[in-house]
């Protein structure tokens, strides 16, 4: 018992060891870095831009060595006001993944910063849109979505891992995955705006791929389906087979083998 | 009046005595021995509401427009097979509730069985005289997967038709009769157009009945055989201490019945299962994502995932990839399975017959082959989600399916050897003397 206590106690040790070791083995030397972003009462456009933004993506958004160039991709006031309205920007630091997080700035302040993008930076591509959901048809969104959408972000919404491109990272690694985040808290204007400027690795769906009643239809059935409504009662995360069979096992059979149990003891003896 | 009935009755069949001698049986007291009661109620209730759902079920590929009540599929083209199924989800009275329970009986059914396949392994009770009968266990719980992976597939909704598309090419890998299999089994090129009405006939009727007809003999052995018991008390090779069938067996397997129906009918009313109307209907040019199969399908779907890529050419052809993980894993390991009683009575030269069982603690090696085999299974049947927990963890997929190569070997012997030396170590301090550990305590 003794040998096989030593044994394990070797395994945890070379385990931990290795995990430490890859974690800190591949960091970069650090660059210096501008303090994170605060909170201000600033409405103005150019003043909001210049102190948070410029930083990273330089006075013209041309880009630095910390940031992207903001015109390359042509995605548009519709990414920017994207990348605000979900806290994806502004990150604390240019290695924090991108994520959904309280957006920092109110909706005055991102209005604010979208018209100065619009009216003073060489910003192309297309604009926050307007929507027209009375137009919509669920039905035809319903279908645009399983072909366009649902494999990546699921045809439950929940989304989804997308691969590393086939490449194989060390196995404990800080490079971030590349992932389909759900939608459940994603907003019409924002569903529409990723749509049309394709944000990070999501793929751009023009004009020339969506009519603007076709566009209202997706964002119309991702509303409907986000809904926390489930006609079949607790739907447990909508992770499919998944849950449902974790269920079959830790509710279902697990109460049966307690019930038998219960039964299977004598009253006496 | 019920008297004269009763005689006149066993004046023509003599059936009083044969009652009389069935009532008396007396079967030996342990919960896990109804475990796989557990199982044959859940097909009880399987068959009861399956009844129910093939009133409804129209198992044809034709299209139509859908008009239903589901708002949002509304003016979608979709097959017969799908909308009957969405009109008895959200039309007919009680068809929501029915599929539910039938589908969640399902995966208890699965799970029921293999717990009670699991107690039978590590107690033994599949040595001589009960070989034919752990072969009849066998075919059951090869026959109930058949059963669940078909009628998962009926809905003809876009995650089951993924699954039918894997198991077509699954049959396309076999090599020489791949492609000829294949298209019998589905009537043509993928998807093809029988294939829903070929399930529907083998779900409903043809793995039934078999089903049932196993059941009979395979409860019919025990009769004839009886059950084994646990060493102790009173219990002997020769004897079976119990409860006589009527009435406290009786009484205790009816409560069992209605307890089972109970908890699968909460469910089926508080937990959604397969939600086709989110999953929407099978088209061939889309695939959903995250996708997994019911959970006894997982440990094939994550075979598929973990094995490497490997070009494998014999005689100047390709053996297609997916042959190694999807036909071969699954064929060696039933026929292990199938072989394990007369393999085990091979390499200990145990040719007795045994009709008290052992306690896993007393018969390591067999406890830890056992823990190890379990733990290779349940690597596979997790990676089969590896994409849901490259998700959680945020981590990219590859590296999920790195880590899961590794534990499938990594993590059998770990648990074959901590099982061996736990067992060992139970039957030494068992040996011991009480009162001998102070002294050790002592010296040391």
């Amino acid at each position: 018992m003794k040998v096989f206590m030593t044994a394990i106690a070797v395994v945890v040790a070379v385990g931990a060891g290795i995990i430490v070791w890859n974690a800190y083995s591949d960091r970069p030397a650090e660059p210096w870095l501008p303090p994170a972003v605060v909170r201000s009462d600033s409405t103005d456009g150019k003043t909001l831009y210049m102190r948070d933004c410029a930083w990273c993506h330089g006075a013209e958004a041309q880009g630095t060595g910390r940031g992207p160039n903001l015109t390359e991709r042509a995605n548009g006031t519709a990414h920017i006001d994207y990348v605000l309205s979900t806290g994806r920007m502004p990150l604390d630091s240019p290695d924090q993944p991108m994520q959904r997080r309280t957006p920092i700035y109110t909706q005055e302040q991102i209005d604010a910063l979208v018209q100065y993008a619009e009216q003073q930076l060489p910003i192309t591509g297309p604009a926050v849109p307007e929507l027209n959901t009375t137009e919509a048809d669920l039905g035809l969104g319903n279908q645009l979505y399983q072909v366009n959408c649902a494999a990546c972000h699921a045809s439950t919404g929940i989304g989804g891992a997308l691969g590393g491109g086939g490449e194989s990272l060390p196995l404990i690694s800080r490079k971030a995955a590349i992932l389909a985040p759900d939608l459940f808290e994603a907003t019409p204007k924002e569903v529409a705006e990723a749509i049309l400027a394709g944000p990070g690795t999501m793929p751009v769906f023009g004009p020339e791929t969506f009519t603007q009643r076709e566009l209202d239809s997706i964002v119309d059935y991702v509303g409907r389906l986000t809904e926390p409504h489930n006609p079949g009662g607790w739907s447990m995360g909508r992770t499919g087979p998944w849950s449902e069979g974790a269920a079959a096992w830790l509710i279902g059979l697990t109460l049966m083998i307690i019930l038998i149990m219960w039964i299977g003891t004598r009253s006496t003896e | 009046m019920v008297r004269k009935v009763v005689t006149w009755v066993d004046d023509r069949l003599g059936a009083s005595r044969f009652t009389r001698d069935v009532l008396a049986k007396v079967f030996p007291d342990h919960w896990s021995f109804l475990l796989g009661e557990i199982a044959l109620y859940c097909f009880v209730i399987l068959v009861l509401t399956g009844v129910f759902l093939s009133f409804f079920f129209e198992p044809s590929v034709a299209e139509s427009v859908y008009r239903g009540e589901y708002e949002p599929l509304q003016g979608v083209v979709v097959s017969d097979a799908y909308r009957s199924v969405m009109d008895l989800s959200f039309e007919v009275r009680a068809g929501m509730v029915m599929r539910q329970i039938h589908h969640w009986a399902a995966l208890v059914f699965l799970a029921a069985i293999v717990v009670h396949l699991v107690r039978i392994f590590f107690t033994g009770a599949y040595r001589r005289p009960r070989e034919i009968n752990w072969m009849i266990g066998l075919t059951l719980l090869t026959l109930a997967m058949f059963n669940g992976f078909t009628g998962y597939s009926l809905p003809d909704d876009l995650l089951s038709g993924t699954g039918l598309r894997i198991a077509y090419s699954i049959a396309l890998s076999i090599p020489v009769i791949g492609t000829w299999m294949a298209f019998l089994v589905f009537g043509g090129e993928f998807p093809a157009e029988q294939i829903i009405n070929r399930l529907f006939v083998i779900h409903i009727f043809i793995i039934p009945v078999l089903i049932a007809g196993l059941l009979t003999a395979h409860m019919a052995l025990i009769w004839r055989q009886k059950h084994t018991q646990f060493p102790g008390g009173r219990r002997r090779e020769e004897n079976v201490v119990g409860e006589r069938l009527w009435p406290t067996y009786a009484a205790k397997s009816m409560g069992l019945f209605f307890g089972v129906f109970g908890i699968l009918a909460l469910l089926g009313g508080l937990v959604q299962i397969n939600p086709i109307w989110l999953y929407g209907p099978f088209k061939p040019a889309q695939v959903p994502s995250p996708a997994q199969p019911d959970w006894y399908m997982g440990w094939l779907e994550g075979a598929l995932r973990l094995f490497p890529a490997w070009e494998i050419t014999t005689f100047g052809y390709e053996i297609p990839n997916p042959f190694f993980p999807a036909v071969l894993l699954p064929g060696i390991t039933f026929t292990l399975l199938y072989l394990w009683p007369f393999l085990e009575a091979f390499f200990t030269s145990d040719h007795k017959p045994h009709h008290l069982l052992d306690r896993p603690r007393d018969r390591p090696m067999r406890t830890a082959l056992g823990t190890a085999t379990l733990s290779f299974y349940f690597i596979l049947f997790a990676a089969a989600s590896n994409d849901l927990l490259a998700k959680w963890l945020r981590v990219p997929v590859e590296n999920v399916v790195v880590a899961y190569q590794i534990l499938a070997f990594a993590l059998p012997l770990a648990t074959g050897l901590g099982t061996y030396l736990i067992a060992k170590s139970l039957t030494k301090r068992e040996a011991e003397p009480p009162g001998a550990a102070p002294e050790t305590a002592r010296t040391s």
